[in-house]
């Protein structure tokens, strides 16, 4: 499936409302979470300019995660995996609420606790991977999860040189791994088999994608899971137009219901 | 070819028109889907030349000012409008563009410098380049367009390069089958497709 053909069926299945409502990461926790559907939880939302002059960094765990509630593609996320300086967290809120990060005029800036992978995904310190799962009208078609590298600099993304591999849908077993395109037999950082591996928690993974449809109002749609090692499977993001490079990772062509 | 505003609006549709093709059928990433009509035209406009000068004065001031601009606490949008002072005042300064109508180039190029650079800051100078590279070549492609097909249209009435351009905006538009950058992208997907069902 091509992206001309995708943008018909999202214009079919995704109502412009729920598309709206899950480009915007707060309002996606309030509709996963009053589905029942687990989200990373949120230590704080700095809103606004009296959030801001209310947002003191000090009260933080010394890990966490703040990211604009509006952007895409990761961008203006940023990871304290140690505790960083309160005038480098202030700023940083700053720009996120001034839109900086989701080309806005405003926007939110959303800090979560770091999460750290399940032990039998990663290692602690190489980075989260997060689980994609593309679902239609209920119906989960591909998965893959992208596993951060020491390549790419701990981020997921595949083409800075995070792995994408195919997740069987039935056993939750992975089937194949690129990295950079090529084909991968073992994580290049640690040596892990990666073809054949089980992804923890997979059926309580698929199960939670399934639902996001009907929480989000989304017929067609992406969900960005993780599975963490002490709260289990947790929902990150649900995407309204999801990318089509699962597909070379899955080594299949998406063929909807 | 000097074009009046009439004629440029005449042309309007037809570089958008192409722009959409490029987009929906080729699969080329611009800044913007209508960036490179906008450029495309302003060539057309007051000559390729000229604008390739523009644009290189203009990609070079404002690439030398982002990164300064990026670092100081103001917010977005007066970073742009920043941005488009530098770049209108090194354009001026230069005497690169001497025509009646250099605003529109003058905000596109801008656009295009902030669009390039935050890509830059995002995902890398390597796909800030191929951006930046796939808008300019878009354009200029549109352009030679235009310089062809640009003089029958004038002679006609307004209405005929406005009825070309919209119906062929409507049958573009109406494209469902794979761009050509995908049959690439997904070249060992098909070729595995078609070998399934030729066994």
């Amino acid at each position: 499936m091509g992206i001309n053909a995708r943008n018909v069926v999202i214009g079919r299945d995704n109502d412009r409302s729920a598309i709206a409502a899950v480009r915007d990461k707060v309002v996606t926790k309030h509709l996963l979470q009053t589905a029942g559907i687990p989200v990373a939880p949120t230590l704080t939302a700095v809103e606004g300019r009296l959030g801001l002059a209310r947002f003191d960094p000090s009260l933080l765990p010394p890990t966490w995660v703040m990211k604009p509630a509006r952007s895409s593609q990761g961008r203006g996320v940023l990871v304290a995996a140690r505790p960083v300086a309160i005038e480098v967290a202030r700023r940083h809120a700053e720009r996120i609420v001034a839109g900086e990060h989701s080309d806005l005029d405003e926007d939110v800036a959303l800090v979560e606790p770091l999460l750290r992978p399940h032990p039998d995904l990663a290692p602690d310190g190489l980075g989260l991977p997060d689980l994609r799962v593309i679902v239609h009208r209920g119906v989960p078609l591909l998965a893959m999860v992208r596993l951060p590298t020491v390549a790419s600099r701990g981020r997921s993304n595949l083409h800075q040189g995070g792995i994408g591999a195919a997740v069987d849908l039935t056993s939750g077993r992975i089937t194949r791994a690129r990295q950079h395109g090529r084909p991968v037999e073992h994580h290049p950082d640690d040596g892990r088999p990666l073809v054949g591996m089980p992804v923890p928690h997979w059926d309580a993974v698929v199960d939670l994608a399934v639902r996001c449809g009907p929480a989000t109002g989304l017929g067609y749609l992406g969900v960005d899971a993780v599975v963490d090692a002490r709260r289990g499977p947790l929902v990150l993001e649900v995407n309204s137009h999801p990318g089509l490079e699962i597909q070379n990772v899955c080594g299949r062509a998406l063929v909807l219901s | 070819m000097q074009l009046t505003p009439h004629q440029l609006l005449a042309l309007l549709p037809i570089a958008i028109a192409l722009a959409l093709t490029l987009r929906l059928v080729v699969g080329l990433r611009t800044v913007g889907v209508f960036a490179p009509a906008l450029l495309a035209l302003t060539a057309a406009d007051l000559g390729a030349r000229d604008v390739a000068a523009a644009l290189l004065v203009a990609g070079g001031a404002g690439f030398a000012v982002a990164p300064v601009l990026d670092r100081l606490p103001i917010a977005r949008q007066a970073r742009l409008g920043t941005l488009v002072i530098v770049v209108a005042a090194a354009v001026v300064a230069t005497g690169v563009l001497d025509g009646d109508a250099v605003g529109l180039p003058m905000v596109v190029l801008a656009i295009v410098v902030e669009r390039t650079w935050s890509d830059h800051t995002v995902a890398g100078a390597r796909a800030a380049t191929r951006l930046c590279g796939t808008t300019l070549a878009s354009a200029g492609a549109i352009a030679v367009a235009l310089t062809w097909i640009g003089p029958v249209l004038l002679t006609e009435h307004w209405v005929v390069p406005s009825a070309v351009g919209l119906g062929a905006c409507l049958v573009v538009g109406g494209y469902r089958g794979l761009r050509v950058t995908e049959l690439v992208r997904f070249r060992r997907l098909l070729r595995a497709e078609r070998a399934a069902v030729a066994s």
